[in-house]
């Protein structure tokens, strides 16, 4: 029997498993309470996944996955959510909806973005299923081929795109980028394990909190906006269909953006290890791939549409690594693990050949829950859309509670809290010399994979590593990223002068 | 991570296994209405954080009165600030836990800062032991002779230095005659796995639960073979092969094979400190000053949750062998002398850390 045809054997016996009494009651009961968790702030997917977990343990490894998948879909959804409605991301890696969908939001826009977000995250999560779905044959001599020079080249590469966060100001996007690796290197260091930068605070052993940065960086500079603007947090009226359907036709008029960043969701969601910083990269992707860039940061849909897409697709690459190898690339995927184990399911490479129905179930109840997940947000989207029209007195307070709330769980202390203030403060100085914050967050999560992954290979491969092709190819493609401009900018000043009358202006 | 949380979901599965038709103890109503606390030195998601979530769920029913039971994540500092937290903050009534995994018994011995809690005064209401499993590539060396004979020195993968593994490869390393060179930085065990498997690492140590679950594919496959696993220190000072591996042999018996003669020496017992954390792992333990009826009632309800047959069934059915789990004074008693080392037993873990 070829490949081709075990594989849409094991896809239709994995579906027909999905619908089966009782996986598809329990994936359902996991939606309505990730959505009930999901509205309380502070609350991580991670922390709701840990405290069901000891639920599953009478169920099937089916069950007891469609049971924390379900949950696990409307959960990242909220964290789109209330990053655009209130500007704090619901999770730190939720925090690049901010940038353009919350000052859709104070455009009287939230219904567009939110529809956009939700579409946008459907779309990457059946493309990111379909790919892997696809690609299993080849996933594991792929995965083996990416050693720890290879995930340092990414990690690089990932780093260029500071340039495309840096909006007008290179030199400053480039320092603030640097401002985040320096903070990076707080805390223990992974090589040696000497204390940097740590203060003798015991809170910092480990590192500056990404969570208590950007909900500082990004939620404490809504507060004060709020305050000046008492009228709530949408400056423009609010359409009578808050522009819900509008996102979703947004989502499908720039398809081929929505298509590649979901391709790059879920090839860095397949790489251990780096997935982390994917919706950060496919918002600089959107960023560096538009011709015309002057809306960025101020309320591009196509700010939505990258991030919204590439947050959901990683989701389905991090799931192949898991049960192919073993290896979670997020806290949930560790507690998803958990739960197949507790249920005898080995992970490995029997995953991918014998037990392949039940991956390929583990990857249908990921399609079906997010759809359903996306269809019940739509049903509320109206009524969350209202809340951008409240008066700011009145949800001033709720919005404190967010952050600081945020702030607290992010380790269950006072001095994330305290840290979570601090940032506010230097992302309000930040925004009032115009700085970008975006750089300084994707230095920070790139900062520690770039030290940890050059450390490794350096220490297996000494300065050969740097040789390797694989290396050498992604390091070119970082090249070429960071010149193109350049050369386009040249190529563009060598060409014939354009009448004026003909020539591209972009929509305000 | 990985082993972490299937240990946690274990203990999980047999405290449920325990539930409803479990016996109830009978005594004291102390514990009627009140609430005990559970305090994680880690985030959510880690096995420390999901065995305490278990045994919050399904051990009330063992406890008098069946109190509320609530988890509370405290992590940073390496451990230390949760630790600290029940020590130093909270009052010794019996109604606060932590949890501590063993690395933090290591960083305790060494005075690591932010360690300063009294862990040799703590008692502990019962453990979850684990062993470790040491294995080469068998293009490297299919056997431990050979791996002896080669010498080294071995890379070894690891997420960061000052862990168990690392002490025990330098240690054992010195006693058979192998080298070990140290790599750090990996995100977890299974990342450690992936490098060895694409051949960036020739060897690696791996606790024995995590061994099972993502190692054993790769024996199967016969792209690894395991040297010796560590094994569990019982309160005799006796050397058992851990249940979850029973047929990978001690470092103890690979050393009476190769030389004829038990191991012995300085090397010997910093090694032996090692695996008495290791065979009081994951742990539960209370306020020193916590009064004794107090202790004795929460003993009682680990003990009778995890003597359990259904607790036997799962672990069987998840890993292939029954997990052990150890009472609360036979734990104590395993680390009685481990955590009160000699300052030269001390000065050999510095020696490996820097070695390594």
């Amino acid at each position: 029997m070829s490949e081709l045809s075990v594989l849409a054997q094991a896809s239709v016996s994995g579906l027909i498993q999905v619908f089966t009494w009782p996986t598809f009651p329990l994936m359902m009961l996991g939606v309505a309470i990730g959505f009930l968790v999901g509205i309380l702030p502070g609350i991580s997917a991670g922390a709701t996944l840990a405290l069901m977990l000891p639920f599953t343990f009478v169920m099937k490894p089916v069950e007891a996955f469609a049971f924390l998948l379900g949950m696990l879909s409307i959960s990242i959804m909220f964290g789109d959510i209330t990053s655009i409605l209130f500007g704090v991301p619901g999770e730190p890696l939720a925090a690049s909806m901010v940038l353009d969908g919350h000052p859709m939001a104070t455009k009287g826009q939230a219904g567009r973005a939110l529809g956009a977000a939700l579409m946008s995250s459907l779309l990457g999560a059946l493309v990111g299923a379909f790919i892997l779905a696809a690609s299993i044959p080849i996933i594991r001599p792929l995965v083996l081929s990416v050693g720890a020079a290879e995930l340092f080249g990414l990690a690089l590469l990932g780093m260029v795109f500071i340039a495309a966060l840096s909006t007008h100001n290179m030199l400053k996007g480039v320092l603030m980028g640097g401002f985040g690796m320096m903070l990076s290197t707080v805390g223990s260091s992974p090589q040696v394990g000497v204390e940097r930068y740590t203060l003798g605070i015991p809170f910092l052993f480990e590192g500056v909190n990404l969570v208590a940065v950007t909900v500082g960086l990004f939620g404490v500079s809504e507060l004060v906006d709020l305050y000046i603007h008492p009228i709530g947090i949408a400056r423009a009226r609010v359409g009578p269909l808050g522009g819900v359907w509008h996102g979703c036709k947004d989502t499908f008029a720039h398809w081929a953006l929505a298509l590649r960043c979901s391709l790059l969701g879920t090839i860095l969601g397949v790489i251990p290890g780096i997935g982390s910083s994917a919706q950060w990269l496919s918002y600089a992707h959107a960023v560096q791939s538009a011709k015309d860039k002057g809306g960025f940061g101020s309320g591009d849909v196509r700010g939505v549409i990258g991030p919204g897409a590439a947050m959901n697709a990683k989701e389905g690459g991090n799931l192949i690594t898991t049960v192919a190898f073993g290896v979670p690339g997020s806290t949930t995927m560790a507690i998803l693990l958990g739960a197949f184990l507790i249920q005898g399911v080995a992970p490995g490479p029997s995953m991918l050949t014998n037990q392949l129905p039940l991956t390929m179930s583990f990857v249908w109840i990921m399609i079906v829950s997010h759809v359903i997940s996306v269809g019940l947000s739509f049903l509320f989207l109206q009524q969350m859309v209202r809340i951008t029209e409240i008066r700011s007195s009145l949800i001033l307070p709720g919005i404190v509670l967010l952050i600081l709330f945020g702030g607290y769980s992010a380790d269950n202390s006072l001095f994330s809290m305290g840290l979570t203030i601090l940032f506010g403060f230097i992302g309000i100085l930040m925004i009032r010399c115009d700085w970008p914050r975006p750089p300084l967050v994707l230095g920070l999560v790139l900062g520690r994979l770039l030290e940890r992954h050059l450390g490794i290979a350096y220490q297996v491969y000494g300065f050969s590593f740097a040789l390797r092709p694989a290396f050498v190819g992604i390091v070119l493609i970082a090249a070429l990223v960071t010149f193109a401009p350049l050369i386009r900018r040249r190529l563009a000043r060598q060409a014939p002068e354009v009448p004026s009358e003909l020539a591209y202006v972009p929509e305000s | 991570m990985l082993e972490w949380i299937v240990r946690a979901a274990l203990a999980a599965a047999v405290l449920a296994a325990c539930g409803s038709g479990a016996p109830r103890s009978s005594g004291g109503a102390f514990y009627a209405g009140k609430t005990i606390r559970i305090i994680v030195p880690t985030g959510p998601g880690g096995t420390t954080d999901i065995t305490a979530r278990l045994f919050a769920q399904q051990v009330r029913d063992y406890i008098p009165g069946r109190p509320a039971i609530v988890v509370e994540n405290q992590e940073g500092g390496g451990n230390s600030v949760g630790i600290r937290n029940l020590t130093e903050h909270t009052p010794p009534d019996g109604l606060n836990l932590v949890s501590i995994p063993a690395s933090a018994g290591l960083r305790w011995l060494l005075r690591e800062p932010g360690h300063t809690y009294p862990l040799d005064k703590m008692p502990a209401v019962g453990s979850l032991p684990g062993g470790q499993v040491t294995m080469s590539r068998t293009d490297v060396a299919p056997d431990l002779d050979t791996f002896i004979r080669k010498g080294g020195p071995y890379k070894m993968g690891g997420t960061a230095p000052g862990g168990q593994g690392q002490y025990a490869e330098v240690l054992l390393g010195h006693l058979m005659g192998f080298k070990t060179q140290h790599v750090f930085g990996f995100g977890s065990f299974a990342e450690v796995a992936l490098a060895v498997e694409r051949g960036e690492l020739p060897a690696s140590t791996t606790g024995d639960l995590n061994y099972v679950q993502s190692w054993l594919s790769m024996v199967n496959r016969k792209v690894i073979v395991p040297l010796f696993q560590g094994g569990l220190l019982t309160e005799k000072g006796e050397v058992i092969r851990s249940p979850l591996v029973p047929d990978v042999p001690t470092a103890y018996e690979q050393y009476k094979r190769l030389f004829g003669k038990d191991p012995a020496g300085e090397d010997w017992e910093a090694y032996k400190v090692v695996l008495a954390l290791n065979s009081a792992s994951t742990a539960l333990f209370m306020h020193p000053d916590t009064p004794s009826d107090r202790l004795a009632i929460l003993r009682e309800a680990f003990s009778k949750a995890t003597a359990d047959q259904k607790w036997a069934d799962d672990t069987k059915k998840s890993l292939g062998a029954p997990q052990p789990a150890i009472d609360g004074q036979r734990t104590n008693d395993i680390l009685k002398g481990a955590l009160s080392p000699s300052p030269r037993t001390i000065e050999i873990f510095k020696q490996a850390l820097a070695e390594g």
